[in-house]
């Protein structure tokens, strides 16, 4: 089985109002996939209909291929939850000790060796725990149990920096093991480091999508200066996502096309061609303008 | 070997990574018969997707630059292909500071140099 | 172990709930209402221990039991862990199941250790009361009752807040329990009356005279039960 989630038509209504109006979307196994989206774009509630926390409107969804509902499939899985929250009255080793049973493939060397890598206190009370502690033993839980698939939401969400990239290392660790890590994010930053493949959604849907490397080889900007700008209008083709005309400069977001793009150029006299590759924020900033747009 | 990414960029984090090695080669940084890092290792180190470095050594391998022996790591190659890129690349490198040379005493900044030499290449983009 | 979480969730509520309820049994034990004092010598027990039971035990257990069913989901909530919990594979049914077991034992023992308080407190001071009585009232009280912990249990799964849920709570007790007395066509739904009826008791000797009729606690439990299946039946549809 490729996909390790999979959506269709996914909806979700609280009232009138549609937090997911359709989401489709696969994510391939054995990669580390972004999840990306403005606060309120619909992550949290696409994660939540995962681990059947709410139940979807309409649509179809499958968790490593089985329903959402089945009790079977969270053995094989992992979450760590935005805000990391745990029971505040069990100490690190009851709560690890609680933990523990649920998992088969469990392994306790990697519990030795993370409470130790962690420097985890033992017998401190969770609602004793900083944050930062708080997300390593959401972690240690995690990670001990050697899951297909890690599900976190807005992982490095209220942790210092030197935290957040500890956490983004766990996950590059756990991704050589070959679990597929799918994460949720609002930070493009992170989203651009470690993931193989992203989502990016908005108002419920989903806007860009496909593994990064691609993306960075399918967008350009192509930048072209003239004395006398053409109207925007003569370069809308195939493969133009955004012409924006500066002055002189008339700038184009290319998904394609861009040697047609650079000629016409040339044959309107452009005095300058210039071709850039895209960020990932540029990129997604273009693609919610899009969106909106389209609404 | 020293590897700074920008993640930002635009450009594949693979490539930089490529890039980034291949010049290490180039300027003896790394010798034939060194070894690189375990796909894993490096993944850690640089925080980055292993299949990233994966790709980049798969890459490297294609150019001839390294051996990948299957369970027993990386390891920078010794042979004719490698070599003569290197020497290319010294050679191209040459060419390319005479031509920026020249441009500069035209009076042209470094990012003017920069555009003229990616708008040149735009094909190559296209094709890959 | 899912069922040692509830239970060390539970257990200092339970603790308190029993500490208190004994402490009522005694008082109420030895302090006569009439003449408005401690009375510890030459005391009836037969008459101070039904009264006890029947008069004190039983409402304030009442209340005790709709409390010991608050809990579940909405409030983890509120504490932050659900969705941890949730995320464990272990199913919301099962989940129910162990809270509604947890406490249904609870309170079944939060009546019937207080009542069996009574005989051990009788012999201490130079009395006596039959330990069979106390066990086998006690027993009514916590089956016929467990009515008022599945309120208890229905209320926690539809409002959040342990206000909200308690306040609905401990009005339907109070409906369920003074309320029947006050209009003659529900005096027949009165609890107290099923469990405890007076009917069975030897006025002479305050003890049980006779076979007391289950009818009552059974249609009592068949209600606990339903209102325990609708609690099952919100708490799985519920989006958390």
């Amino acid at each position: 089985m490729k996909a390790v989630i999979e959506t269709r038509d996914l909806t979700k209504r609280f009232g009138h109002n549609y937090a997911l109006a359709g989401l489709t979307m696969t994510v391939p196994r054995g990669q580390i996939v972004g999840f990306l989206g403005r606060n309120g774009a619909g992550k949290t509630t696409t994660i939540k209909i995962l681990l059947d926390v709410i139940r979807r409107t309409s649509g179809e969804v499958a968790l490593l291929g089985e329903p959402t509902g089945s009790v079977a499939v969270r053995r094989r899985i992992g979450f760590l939850s935005e805000d990391k929250r745990l029971y505040p009255y069990m100490t690190v080793r009851e709560v690890i000790a609680f933990t523990r049973p649920f998992f088969p493939t469990w392994r306790v060397e990697t519990e030795t060796r993370l409470l130790a890598d962690f420097e985890l206190p033992l017998n401190r009370k969770v609602s004793a725990l900083s944050k930062g502690m708080r997300t390593k033993v959401g972690l240690l839980l995690n990670l001990c149990r050697h899951a297909e698939l890690l599900i976190l939401d807005e992982p490095s969400e209220g942790l210092d920096p030197v935290m957040g990239e500890q956490m983004l290392q766990c996950l590059v660790q756990q991704a050589a093991d070959g679990t597929t890590i799918f994460f949720s994010s609002h930070q493009v930053a992170e989203v651009e480091q470690i993931a193989d493949y992203i989502i990016a959604v908005e108002k419920g849907r989903v806007i860009l999508e496909g593994s990064l490397d691609h993306l960075r080889h399918k967008f350009r900007r192509v930048n072209l200066v003239f004395d006398d700008p053409p109207e925007p209008e003569a370069f809308r083709r195939h493969g133009v996502d955004q012409v924006i005309v500066q002055g002189r400069t008339v700038s184009i977001l290319a998904n394609g096309n861009v040697e047609e793009i650079a000629a016409l150029g040339r044959i309107h006299a452009a005095k300058s061609v210039e071709v850039q590759p895209v960020g990932l924020k540029e990129l997604f900033l273009e693609k919610v303008r899009e969106e909106h747009a389209n609404s | 070997m020293v590897i700074r990414l920008m993640p930002s960029s635009g450009v594949p984090i693979y490539l930089q990574i490529v890039e980034q090695i291949r010049h290490s080669i180039e300027i003896g940084a790394l010798v034939e018969g060194d070894q690189l890092p375990a796909i894993r290792t490096l993944a850690e180190e640089l925080v980055v997707s292993p299949n990233t470095v994966v790709k980049a050594y798969d890459e490297l391998e294609r150019e001839g630059l390294i051996r990948l022996r299957h369970g027993a790591g990386a390891y920078v190659k010794n042979s004719n292909l490698g070599k003569s890129q290197v020497r290319r690349l010294r050679e191209a490198s040459v060419v390319v500071k005479e031509t920026v040379r020249k441009l500069r005493s035209m009076g042209l900044s470094d990012d003017e140099i920069r555009r003229l030499f990616e708008a040149e290449l735009i094909e190559e983009v296209v094709m890959r | 172990m899912p069922i040692r979480k509830i239970w060390r969730e539970s257990r200092s509520r339970f603790v308190f709930i029993l500490v208190a309820l004994l402490v009522l049994t005694g008082a109420s034990l030895f302090y006569d209402a009439q003449a408005e004092e401690v009375v510890i010598e030459s005391k009836d027990f037969h008459e101070a221990g039904l009264r006890t039971i029947r008069g004190v035990l039983f409402p304030f257990w009442a209340i005790s039991a709709m409390f010991l069913g608050l809990g579940g989901f909405l409030r983890e909530r509120a504490v932050g862990s659900l969705d941890y919990t949730l995320s464990l594979p272990v199913s919301r049914t099962r989940w129910f199941l162990y809270r509604a077991l947890n406490g249904a034992l609870q309170s079944v023992a939060a009546a019937l250790i207080p009542a069996l308080a009574v005989p051990v407190l009788a012999a201490l001071f130079g009395g006596d009361y039959p330990v069979g009585d106390a066990l086998l009232l006690g027993l009514r009280i916590g089956l016929g009752g467990l009515l008022f912990y599945a309120l208890g249990l229905l209320t926690s799964t539809l409002f959040a807040g342990d206000y909200a849920s308690a306040g609905i709570g401990l009005a339907l007790v109070f409906v369920l329990t003074k309320g029947t007395r006050v209009f003659e066509t529900f005096e027949r739904l009165n609890l107290q009356d099923a469990v405890i009826p007076m009917d069975m008791i030897d006025r002479s000797t305050n003890l049980i005279h006779g076979q007391m009729p289950w009818h009552g606690i059974a249609f009592s439990l068949v209600l606990s039960l339903m209102l325990s299946a609708l609690a099952w039946k919100v708490t799985s549809a519920t989006d958390f």
